[in-house]
């Protein structure tokens, strides 16, 4: 409902866009220094621009070597391209021919001994490639450029992801370079089905953005909704894929995440197995998969590597750790100032007595002591990791136990407080965390003007707004509703594996099987 | 129309938060877990223009027992309490009068500051007099008919002022009703006190026109004591009488409310007390003849040896057989003089011969059920036969104890 | 064929029984036991509750047929089909002026009971508005969100039941049921009629016919949704009266919320049982009152195509509350609610039986 309310202001604030590109002259003329100047006029003769001018051998015809500094791997660039030009042109001695497109042939096949060779017919194609990393081959007297692939850059190394790392499981975590990205996908997935769709993104960044599935297994019109939206965007830049993430998800306005994101290799393959759409953006490790429910907020990928008992219990508790999450302090709220006789008696009169002589009702007191919390972690972020873990913790407790010394909040709140911050540690999907933190305030308030009445209109609201949230079509409520009876089997306890040899119904995946029942006699 | 929509809603939002009405803190609520409940001679303050003929002519004066809970902790034998507010009582007990306990309930607000919350009441104490002069359900009224309260608040009578049972000595809990009430759940121990009646079974029992118990507390010089019955009529709701301990017992082997109980009798001139662990009942009727019905109940027992005089040999099955014998001879005896006080001095049925009626032969029942215990009171013009059994199941670890 | 197509608006077969079920079990089951009683004995309302079901699930079979005769068609569709469109309009009118009324009632059942059990000071105003405010939220999406609610919703609520018949086990006297069979016929009809009160609902159906994925299913779904109340009520009533006994439930107001009451958790960890228990309760009348609006909304849909959804709503919603308010205390409350159960018994029953039988003296069908 607040989606009508504030969609039609949405529409009526249409900017028009404005076609800012910077004229480039696609032509790439013969004369090798027009190509260069004009190439320096573009850029404006940045000082990493590197514009190397040398001979192909003997024959006296000029070439032009241009890339980015810090871009190219420096060493091919020296050994196999312009060695390889000066050199071999000249061991072979041959005549090269004079005219054009023989030179490119003859450089393309017999001396240039790069892995990645492209030629460029338009200025345009080669500014793109020279500001990815490639190297571009200028020869005077051709209007066509050799594009060779050349990217080598510092980058991080294949690490364990931060955000989630598990007590067991691969530690391979993907990193900001795509190419790596792909990489670590193809190992997991050796299926010839796995296709990469490539496009670009940003008007000005003009970043990598690949679209990963499995042919034969994906649902079409999945993948097609997100092709639509993917080409929906026009920004300047999508510096992560979180901006992605803001642009095609279904509702702006809701909490939760409608897309998963995620660092784990394994995660992105066992989503491609279920059916699911992986998006992978350069400059990021997070990759996106959609479409997303509820459900996946609560998986783990341990859950599938430790035995099954474990893992279904862990899953259980998980529910019970998001359950405190977000009602805990509100039930607090809702037994302390509303219906004192649900608890017993002796508990009431230590409450009581733990209270006596506060002065804030205990929606303040809990309203503060989560704001307190709330700072604390933020903080607890930005610290260097070493401090950051101390001050979580020692500041929790000192400054709890303070305010109970000084009589401002009772003992039993700093507790529910603690309760419910571990509570949210549990569950794993930290959008899902957040989602629930704010969801807590919401029902804190509720508790603290109806009691107990609030708190279950709040979770009836909670509840049809996870109704009516829908990702990529898919509803979000699924499997709970509408039920994919099969599914169960995987939500709230992890059956055990020789059991699960379906794939998962809500994606509607076009193949079925995804493991063998086993003959019975073996 | 967007901004008419946007502005509607954020109106029903505020809406909502002009007021939580009903927040009221933990910590002031005037806890109240006991409520005694006395007559007094009618009080001077006469509000109602004429005087009142049919209605009661006495006032009620209410003790309600607050708790303070911040004088829970430590507070008892020593009197030393850590972390805050130094020694005082758990608990003080306030009093009022009025007509209506309603009326009283509201203005011990003026006396308190908390206001009485009466969710966590535990025992509600009826005095002696009110009882006999058949106010019962008038004071359970309020009590029934609040939703504040709960169905499973104890009710006893006591002998003299009500407003003595909540100024008991507690020995071990907090408070003197606490104390009251976990009395109350040692009926597993003897059998020489009812199982704890309800609100809600009195409730029960007021409405469906039946004589009931209750269960009778003495007190005397700050000491309190459960034993013993009170009795109810149906017709008036008025206290008949008391059933002292060992009628009790008879009782609850009647009723096969026992949980748990010991018989004393003699055995080889020595004494010999057997522990009753259950007891189960079954009623069987004969209704042909309206003036003399037939009720044979069948008691079935059993417990175990509690304690022996020395030198039995309990292995002995003759030894055995003759103190079952013994133990169904004195239950017999207690039952008797229990049917015996009920029909013949009280003639109330308490027993609940009535419902069996009801049960098996409703069509008499209907034509009965005016004058069951009270008019023509076919209850106590009915015979009422007995059969006991009862069985020794363990004797204990030792068998000898001298020899 | 899949239940749920990508993409898609439908609903399958399992959806049709939660939502059935969720409908009917709503502000019946608390008065319930009270209202059988009164004219009944001990246990023999059980046979008015099962002539009650009986009778209730055979006009669930009729409209069952006569929902599959016009797959994925309204009310106001098949109507014209088979009388004409004036006839037609007309009906489906009276049909969204009484899911109207049944939405009041259900929000100011609510706020009355909220009140009583869970609440002291606050306004009863107050809280049926935030109740019609959430009803509106739910409301405000396209069908489907509601019924995935009852899918959500309706196990909850069902276990919750459960709970409270286990903890009660207890105090189950066999001795209250008895005796049998001495009530007269005239009793055991007029306690019926109570029963058939508390099984309307189900006329929802007519409605949700046009989501349904596999309409040959309605009938049998219908008839498992509407068998779940019936087993529900059977149930509850025999726990009240063998807890309880004839004469304490004819003067308690909500026997099953008192049922709550008795509860005590082993351990003594939780103690007023009923507060939770009614807490819960709300979920189901949220449900019901709901899918009553979303009817309604249907209904004037079917009629009015052009309007806007949230138009609608925006004007509905303050009439609902007015009326809602309006009945000044419980016994204008209970008159209200028999109002609005005979207009119910007609437009459920009567109608749909006429409409069958002139659809097949006619030989109304429907192409493709």
């Amino acid at each position: 409902m607040l989606r009508h309310i504030f969609s039609k202001s949405r529409k009526s604030n249409k900017r028009e866009k404005k076609n800012q590109d910077v004229k480039i002259p696609s032509l790439i003329y013969d004369d090798l220094t027009e190509n260069l100047s004009n190439i320096k006029k573009i850029l404006d003769s940045p000082s990493d621009l590197i514009v190397r001018v040398f001979t192909i051998g003997e024959s006296g015809q000029s070439c032009a070597v241009v890339c980015i500094d810090g871009l190219v791997d420096k060493e091919l660039v020296n050994e196999e391209i312009i060695k390889s030009i000066q050199i071999s042109c000249t061991k072979n001695n041959q005549e090269l021919p004079l005219s054009g497109k023989n030179i490119l042939t003859e450089l393309e096949n017999k001396v240039l001994s790069v892995h990645e060779l492209k030629k460029a017919d338009t200025l345009d194609n080669v500014m793109l490639a020279i500001l990815e990393g490639d190297t571009a081959l200028f020869i005077n007297g051709i209007n066509q450029v050799l594009l060779v692939g050349s990217k080598g850059w510092a980058g991080r190394g294949v690490e364990e992801p931060m955000t989630e790392s598990l007590i067991r499981g691969p530690r391979e975590g993907f990193t900001e370079n795509i190419r790596t990205n792909t990489m670590l996908i193809r190992r997991n997935v050796r299926d010839p089905n796995l296709r990469f769709e490539s496009n670009k993104i940003g008007r000005r960044s003009k970043k990598d953005l690949i679209v990963c599935y499995i042919e034969g297994i994906v649902h079409p019109e999945i993948l097609a909704e997100v092709n639509r939206r993917l080409k929906c965007i026009d920004v300047d830049d999508a510096p992560e894929s979180g901006t992605i993430e803001e642009w095609i998800e279904d509702s702006f306005l809701s909490p939760f995440p409608q897309i998963l994101h995620t660092e784990r290799a394994d995660k992105v393959s066992t989503s491609l197995f279920q059916g699911k759409v992986a998006i992978l953006l350069d400059g990021t490790p997070f990759v996106l998969i959609a479409p997303t429910t509820l459900a996946s907020l609560f998986q783990s990928p341990e859950d599938y590597y430790e035995r099954w008992f474990i893992g279904s219990l862990i899953r259980i508790l998980r529910y019970i750790a998001a359950f405190l999450a977000v009602f805990l302090p509100a039930l607090y709220i809702a037994i302390v100032s509303f219906h004192q006789g649900m608890i017993p008696s002796r508990l009431a009169f230590s409450l009581a007595a733990s209270r006596e002589g506060l002065p804030f009702p205990a929606i303040v007191e809990a309203l503060l002591m989560e704001a307190t919390l709330e700072l604390l972690r933020e903080a607890g972020i930005r610290l260097p990791k070493t401090i950051g873990q101390t001050i979580g913790i020692v500041g929790g407790l000192v400054i709890g136990e303070a305010a109970v010394q000084a009589g401002i909040v009772s003992p039993v709140m700093v507790i529910v407080v603690a309760l419910t911050a571990i509570s949210s540690f549990a569950i794993p999907s930290y959008s899902a965390g957040i989602a629930f933190r704010i969801l807590r305030f919401a029902t804190m308030l509720a508790a603290g003007i109806f009691g107990l009445y609030g708190i279950i209109l709040v979770y009836i609201m909670i509840n049809i707004h996870i109704a009516r949230l829908n990702s990529f079509g898919i509803p979000y409520s699924a499997p709970f509703a509408p039920a994919f009876y099969h599914d169960w089997k995987d939500l709230v306890i992890r059956a055990p594996l020789t059991a699960q040899h379906k794939r998962p119904q809500y994606v509607q995946t076009v193949d079925d099987t995804r493991s063998n029942k086993g003959d019975e006699n073996s | 129309m967007a901004k008419l929509m946007k502005l509607t809603g954020f109106l029903c939002i505020l809406i909502s938060v002009t007021g939580c009405w009903d927040r009221v803190e933990i910590e002031e609520r005037g806890f109240v877990i006991g409520a005694a409940i006395d007559t007094t001679e009618k009080s001077s303050d006469d509000s109602f223009g004429t005087r009142p003929n049919k209605a009661r002519k006495e006032d009620y004066k209410l003790t309600y027992q607050y708790v303070v809970p911040a004088n829970i902790q430590g507070s008892g034998s020593d009197g030393q309490s850590k972390g805050g507010s130094g020694g005082g009582n758990p608990y003080f007990n306030v009093s009022s009068e009025g007509k209506t306990i309603f009326q009283i309930t509201r203005q011990l607000s003026t006396q308190v500051g908390r206001s009485p919350y009466l969710q966590h009441v535990k025992i509600i104490v009826l005095s002696e007099a009110l009882s006999k002069q058949g106010y019962l359900y008038d004071a359970l009224d309020f009590f029934v008919r609040d939703h504040e309260m709960r169905r499973v608040a104890k009710v006893m009578v006591t002998n003299g002022e009500a407003i003595d049972a909540l100024q008991v000595d507690p020995k071990n809990e907090p408070m003197p009703i606490m104390f009251l009430e976990s009395i109350t759940q040692n009926t597993v121990k003897t059998a020489k006190m009812l199982p704890p009646t309800n609100l809600g079974d009195v409730h029960e029992n007021l409405l469906m026109g039946t004589s009931f118990v209750i269960p009778r507390l003495v007190v005397n010089n700050k000491k309190a004591a459960i034993s013993g019955a009170a009795v109810f009529d149906s017709q008036d709701q008025k206290l008949v009488g008391t059933l002292n301990d060992k009628e009790t017992i008879g009782l609850n082997f009647i009723l096969g409310d026992i949980q748990g109980g010991v018989l004393e009798f003699l055995m080889n001139d020595q004494y010999f007390a057997v522990e009753v662990k259950q007891a189960k009942n079954k009623i069987v009727t004969n209704a042909l003849d309206k003036n003399q019905m037939k009720f044979t109940i069948e008691i079935n027992s059993e417990g175990n040896i509690g304690e022996s005089y020395g030198n039995l040999n309990l292995l002995e099955p003759k030894e055995l057989a003759e103190i079952e014998k013994k133990a169904e001879q004195e239950i017999e005896l207690l039952v008797n003089q229990v049917i015996e006080k009920l029909q013949k001095e009280y003639k109330v049925d308490v027993i609940r011969l009535g419902e069996q009626l009801k049960q098996d032969h409703y069509r008499i029942w209907e034509s009965v059920k005016n004058d069951w215990d009270k008019g023509e009171n076919y209850f106590s013009k009915s015979v009422i036969d007995l059969k006991v059994n009862f069985k020794l199941r363990e004797i204990g670890s030792s068998i000898e104890t001298v020899q | 064929m899949k239940t749920f197509e990508y993409g898609d608006n439908e609903i399958g077969s399992k959806e049709v029984t939660m939502s059935v079920a969720s409908m009917v079990i709503g502000f019946g089951v608390l008065t319930l036991p009270r209202t059988i009683v009164s004219t009944t004995n001990s246990i023999d309302g059980f046979i008015s509750i099962v002539i009650g079901g009986i009778l209730i699930l055979f006009f669930t079979w009729i409209l069952g047929m006569l929902t599959t005769k016009f797959p994925k068609k309204n009310l106001h569709e098949f109507t014209s089909l088979i009388i004409n469109k004036p006839v037609a309009t007309i009906l489906t009118m009276i049909f969204a002026f009484y899911s109207m009324l049944f939405v009041s009632y259900e929000m100011r059942g609510t706020a009355d009971i909220s009140k009583l059990y869970l609440f002291d000071d606050t306004p009863v105003e107050v809280i049926g508005f935030v109740f019609l405010l959430v009803v509106i939220y739910a409301v405000s999406g396209p069908s489907s969100v509601i019924i995935r609610i009852n899918l959500m919703f309706l196990p909850i609520v069902l276990c919750i039941l459960a709970v409270l018949i286990l903890l009660n086990v207890n105090f189950f006297e066999v001795k209250n049921i008895k005796p049998f069979f001495v009530t007269d016929w005239l009793g055991i009809l007029q306690a019926s009629r109570e029963t058939i009160f508390s099984f309307l609902g189900f006329e929802t159906i007519l409605f949700y016919n046009m989501f349904l994925n596999k309409p040959k299913d309605m009938v049998k779904s219908a008839l498992v949704g509407i068998s779940i109340p019936f087993l529900l009520y059977l149930l509850i009533f025999l726990f009240v009266i063998g807890v309880f006994g004839t004469e304490v439930t004819r003067n308690l107001l909500y026997p099953t919320a008192e049922l709550a009451r008795l509860v005590e958790i082993p351990g003594g960890f939780f103690e007023r049982f009923e507060s939770l228990f009614f807490t819960i309760w709300v979920m189901t009348l949220f449900t019901t009152a709901a899918m009553a609006y979303d009817v309604t909304l249907l209904a004037l849909k079917s009629v009015f195509n052009k309007v806007n959804r949230m138009t609608l709503i925006f004007i509905l919603s303050p009439i609902m509350y007015i009326i809602a308010m309006t009945p000044q205390n419980v016994l204008e409350l209970s008159i209200f609610g028999e109002w609005i159960s005979y207009i119910g018994i007609i437009l459920s029953m009567v109608i749909p039986v006429l409409l069958l039988i002139i659809a097949k003296i006619r030989g109304v069908k429907v192409n493709g």
